[in-house]
């Protein structure tokens, strides 16, 4: 796996939790990439580093992971499955085993650095961590500025206050082979530098600055703490200006001919969460070509901004000069009108787009990749995360502009992929810790060990830690407690086990830093004494403690003897917890016999899973064999009929026909799944893929469909093209209307492929009759991506495009059979009449109406689209809240057939991951109803989020202990009080209570 | 000239060997060199200087490094508190509206319609001095001070390191 980005980091769990061992290869100093330097990301302004950190820290500890950071494949040779890959790891200069990240070696670092994770704004030390939040928690050594290390024997301050003896300047680079079945590029992008463009002032005024420098400047971990302030003189800007497609759609200064297709969104987001930011009065005003909100959930966002105050100005700025005012700084550009503005602005940002990076470039030569006209690494229509070369895949903004949920789904895609090459290997290379038997100490008094952390002198020179621990051997149940100076350390742990058997110990609090990082290690260290893991709890006297208190040592003293006495409050009261897991069904469920669902189906079967492909209709290939070719002018027919063969043929999966579904029991593992036909199949994971269908027009957007003869959807036109047509040859002049039934209040989103599908009908229309007039009546045209490449050919083949908005509909009738459409062209400001003898209507893509019902039965959400819902809009793509279930294609929404391809793959390793276990884990701390206080009113069922809880035949509550996710909103909604969480029941917290009141 | 010179040896391919250079590079290579010695200091007064960036020096030509050299000879010559540069400027600087036989052609009131940008411009900095190293540039430059009311003088950059030269 080589990037440690989003992408990098979701193909390696993916394939590490599926029984492979990955060694991921990262240039920096940690993982995270771009999206660790995002302060919120759209459509649903999450925190970036809060939904970011839980998957880096799983990567960074996980079992099967080998994370090699600032380190780069120099060769690889060899053939898929038997790779040989040389990787150079530069030196750290710190032992990260040694390392505490106690963070004193950037303290006292005499030399400043420009702070690159920052994007250059402000500084850092030589000696630093890249942020907080990094994976591995692991300082460096910067060699470029280092003292010590450029001139040695001088400095070396680091090495003289690290109290861990961690710093090494003899350290050297190391070389590693690694024998690899498959090799995934994740390589990411470089923001587009626009220091060219001298138009917009950038690095020559203070307050123009990049759209990932805007970021920096609005992140909680940035230069300015999160308070938004503008680098010329510290003030809160009132005014800012996005600039939009800076370095994308620009052949004449820039020679991106593409679209960057993330930039639209990103302004939004950053106007809505600047306008958050500001006090008082705050003006974002976004200038743009096309804004280009085509994704899941973006036309809602793009429309709340509008109705939020953020100005919209169709126009390309032809100049950012400064204002009289200092600082300020004035736009001069063209309305619509075609008059001159000037505008003032205390701020601006150019929306920066995406580039092929330079590593990206040589790392392809190296590996004798292709790439494309625009330098991304070149992929297949049909194969989306397939490179040139096999065995070698990709995934991410590498191949193509792209925003992180493509980029997620991509990496699970290139996940699949290279698990079905290394299926036969599956669990042979990784190991599997083995624990020894577990001491029951059920009818045992507690024996509670206390372990307190001086962590270096993160604690220590702040609490007394020995009065904290000698105060700990006071409480009750308390047998033994003592101070270590790293309790994390690895011979620490090993003393905690020795400790734990040799005192009887059948309960542990670790008074230390976070259980955000460190539980996990700890209750490791149980396990590994043969205890329970659940017998623990963590008092946080660090990031709670001697952090925040740095000035009252004797207060923050008291504070972690009551903290200590809180945790051994409530440990004494928690019993041992079952690892409960329920054993899974090697089988899968596929629904959908279109595109995706045939290619998740295969995906599977290739890695030897059984496969049940159910389709309603009479025939494989869904929507699919309705459409004539994609952008890159492959036809789909010939694909799909190959698809079909392979699906229909393959020994590992049945496929039925006129098939649908009548019931569903069970969880993830063990589905039963009940036919039309009666017949019942047992799988342990199913995939959604139950596409899509064409809307038909009707009322203002009917435009005479089906009343006239030579009105037609871009579908029966496509099924002209697949008939070869000769007429259409003969047609003089045609027009096309986008966004027929798409982006109105109705159906409030952009159905993402249509403009792409007109565009290249109209180009396919040109190709058979280049005298043909041809129009399209647009609103914006969204070829994002590469796409915009067809764009500017049907825009070279003389193809007319006239923008129309909600106020002004394009207006079709008929006279004697002939059509007449009136238009008006805003640029011109002219009314337009078209006589054409074609008319063309790019018709919304809708969900299908089943798709509703088919959710319930397996407890999925739809959203208000009907559109079915997945896990998280950014990080969960293709999974459902509902494990087990997963969903891919048209059904999730609407997208052309790459994505689903890659969406099929990536639902398909998603639910690998559990078909490669005999068992998968279930939740330990869930819901218990005591069935004597439950008065059957059904608030816990109406509340759990995860159908966990139901009433059973006596109206008394119940907890499917296998769907129980212990969130606690059954307890909390309990107005009996009968249901309690495990372990974190009222006697654990109200003895926490007393003991801190005590 | 100079750029008549240098787009017809790369349009025609003609074999050549000598190298196309502005003078400005040279007085700015010069007073680098410390051969061409110059004192802001007879600006005692502290006349204001601004500049043109002709079209075919920079835009067209060298680009922004004979930019920043006529910079540099300015603020050598005038001091460098006394240079207020214009907006846009360098390889990004307006056209003065003169150029390519407009001055010399007649439509008066269009050419001057075309430079009543680079008049706002230029009259945006409070400049008393403009210096336009084009003549096409100076011409045009004169005529707009005096038909749209500019108080600046309009002169070439040689004029003022006379001045300026340490005797």
């Amino acid at each position: 796996m080589i990037g440690g980005g989003i992408a990098g980091v979701q193909a390696a769990l993916d394939l590490a939790n599926s029984g492979f061992l990955v060694h991921l290869v990262e240039g920096t100093t940690s993982i995270g990439g771009k999206m660790s330097q995002l302060d919120k990301t759209f459509p649903t302004n999450d925190c970036s580093a809060c939904i970011l950190s839980p998957k880096l820290v799983e990567c960074g500890r996980h079992f099967n992971i080998n994370l090699l950071t600032l380190s780069d494949l120099i060769a690889l040779e060899g053939e898929p499955g038997s790779f040989k890959a040389v990787v150079r790891q530069r030196p750290r200069y710190i032992d990260p085993e040694k390392c505490i990240a106690c963070g004193l070696c950037a303290e006292k670092c005499p030399k400043k650095v420009s702070n690159v994770f920052n994007e250059g704004i402000g500084e850092r030390k030589a000696a630093y961590l890249s942020y907080p939040q990094a994976v591995p928690l692991k300082y460096a050594l910067d060699p470029d500025h280092c003292i010590g290390i450029n001139k040695p024997g001088r400095c070396g301050v680091c090495a003289k206050v690290c109290p861990a003896g961690a710093i090494n300047f003899d350290d050297t680079a190391k070389e590693h082979v690694l024998e690899v079945g498959s090799v995934v590029l994740a390589l990411g992008f470089s923001p587009y530098d626009p220091s060219s463009l001298d138009f917009t002032g950038y690095g020559r005024l203070p307050n123009v600055v990049t759209a990932m420098e805007f970021e920096r400047l609005l992140s909680p971990s940035g230069p300015c703490m999160g308070h938004m302030e503008r680098p010329s003189d510290g003030r809160e800007p009132k005014r800012i200006a996005w600039l939009q497609c800076v370095g994308s759609r620009d052949i004449n200064r820039v020679g991106h001919p593409y679209c960057s297709s993330i930039c639209c969104m990103f302004a939004l987001k950053q106007a809505v969460i600047a306008k958050e930011h500001a006090h008082g009065e705050f003006e974002p005003s976004i200038f743009y070509m096309d804004m280009r909100t085509h994704g899941k959930g973006f036309e809602n966002y793009y429309n709340r901004a509008k109705d939020n105050g953020v100005h919209f100005h169709r126009a390309r700025v032809h100049s950012v000069i400064p204002a009289a005012d200092p600082g300020n700084l004035q736009l001069r550009y063209v309305d619509e009108q075609g008059q001159v503005n000037f505008g003032e602005f205390d701020m601006v940002v150019l929306s920066t787009g995406l580039q092929v990076g330079k590593q990206t470039l040589a790392m392809a030569e190296m590996l004798g990749l292709e790439l494309d006209a625009d330098n991304f690494i070149k992929t297949d229509s049909f194969n989306p995360v397939a490179t040139s070369r096999p065995g070698i895949y990709v995934c991410g903004a590498a191949s193509e502009p792209k925003d992180i949920p493509q980029s997620v789904m991509e990496a699970s895609a290139a996940a699949a992929e290279a698990g079905q090459i290394m299926a036969p290997a599956r669990w042979s290379e990784t190991s599997k810790k083995v624990y020894p038997a577990e001491m029951n100490i059920h009818a045992q008094a507690p024996r509670i060990g206390v372990f307190v952390c001086h962590c270096g002198i993160n604690i220590s020179s702040v609490v007394d830690v020995e009065a904290v621990a000698a105060h700990a051997k006071n409480l009750d149940g308390v047998v033994f407690s003592q101070c270590n100076l790293f309790t994390c350390s690895q011979d620490t742990i090993n003393q905690m086990v020795s400790i734990i058997k040799e005192q009887g110990l059948n309960r542990v609090v670790v008074a230390s830093c976070s259980p955000r990082t460190h539980e996990p290690l700890f209750q490791e260290t149980l396990r590994d004494a043969g205890l329970n893991k659940f017998l623990f709890e963590m008092a946080n006297i660090r990031d709670q403690d001697s952090w925040v208190h740095q000035l009252e040592p004797e207060k923050a003293t008291a504070k972690a003897k009551d903290l200590v006495a809180m945790a051994v409050a409530r440990v004494r009261g928690e019993g041992a917890l079952p690892y409960n897991t329920v054993p899974v069904t090697k089988s899968a469920l596929v629904i959908g016999g279109g595109v995706s669902g045939m290619t998740a189906a295969l995906s599977m079967a290739e890695q030897n899973y059984p496969v049940t492909l159910i389709e309603q209709s009479e025939c494989l290939g869904g929507n699919g064999r309705k459409v004539y070719r994609n952008w890159k002018g492959d036809k789909f027919l010939p694909f799909i009929n190959e698809l079909t063969a392979r699906v229909t043929t393959h020994p590992q999966i049945s496929v039925k026909l006129n098939t649908e579904i009548s019931d569903v029991t069970g969880s993830v593992g063990k589905f039963i799944t009940t036919f039309s036909d009666g017949h019942s199949f047992e799988h342990g994971v199913a995939v959604m893929a139950v596409g899509g269908q064409a809307y038909q027009p009707e009322g203002q957007w009917q435009f005479l469909h089906g009343i006239n003869p030579h009105v037609q959807t871009l579908l029966e036109l496509d099924q002209r093209f697949i008939d070869e047509d000769a007429t259409l040859g003969e047609v003089k002049q045609a027009v096309f209307i986008h966004c027929v039934g798409s982006r109105i209040p109705e159906r409030p989103y952009c159905s993402r492929v249509c403009c792409t599908h007109a565009i290249d009908s109209a180009v396919r229309l040109k190709e058979l009759n280049p005298d043909m007039d041809v129009f399209m009546l647009y609103r914006d045209v969204r070829t994002y991506g590469q796409r915009e490449r067809l764009y500017q050919e049907a825009r070279a083949k003389g193809i007319l495009f006239i923008r129309y908005d909600l106020d002004h509909l394009p207006q079709v009738s008929e006279k004697d059979g002939q059509l007449v459409i009136h238009a008006h062209d805003p640029i011109i400001d002219a009314n337009v009449i078209i006589h054409p003898d074609m008319l063309v209507l790019a018709t919304a893509v809708q969900p299908r109406q089943q798709t509703g019902v088919l959710s319930k039965f397996f407890k999925c959400a739809v959203d208000s689209q009907g559109f079915l819902l997945e896990a998280h809009m950014k990080l969960r793509p293709v999974d459902f809240a509902t494990e087990g279930v997963f969903l891919a294609g048209l059904c999730h929404y609407p997208k052309p057939m790459e994505e689903a391809i890659a969406q099929a793959k990536a639902a398909a390793a998603r639910a690998s991951i559990i078909l490669a276990y005999d068992a998968v884990p279930a939740e330990s701390v869930t819901a218990v109803v005591t069935p004597a206080k439950c008065t059957g009113c059904g608030l816990c069922v109406a509340v759990c989020a995860y159908n966990a809880v139901s009433l059973d035949e006596n109206g008394v509550s119940t907890v499917n202990t296998s769907m129980c996710k212990g969130c606690g909103a059954c307890v909390a909604g309990c107005r009996s009080d009968a249901v309690t969480l495990k372990n974190i029941g009222n006697e654990q917290i109200m003895a926490a209570v007393d003991a801190a009141f005590m | 000239m100079l750029y008549a010179t240098l787009e017809g040896l790369k349009r025609f391919n003609i074999p050549h060997n000598f190298n196309v250079v502005s003078i400005i590079t040279y007085y700015a290579q010069w007073i680098r060199e410390g051969r061409l010695k110059v004192d802001s200091s007879w600006n005692t007064e502290g006349l204001k200087f601004t500049v043109q960036d002709p079209c075919k020096l920079v835009r067209q030509g060298f680009g922004d490094p004979v930019a920043e050299d006529l910079r540099f000879v300015i603020k050598q010559v005038c001091g460098e508190e006394n240079f207020i540069d214009v907006w846009p400027n360098k390889s990004n600087n307006y056209c003065c509206g003169g150029g390519g036989g407009a001055l010399q052609a007649g439509f008066t009131d269009n050419r001057r319609q075309h430079g009543k940008m680079k008049f706002e411009q230029l009259h945006a900095t409070g400049a008393d001095v403009v210096i336009t190293p084009c003549h096409n540039c100076h011409g045009q430059i004169k005529d707009l001070a005096e038909f749209y009311g500019g108080k600046w003088q309009t002169t070439h950059l040689w004029n003022w390191i006379v001045k300026a030269l340490v005797r």
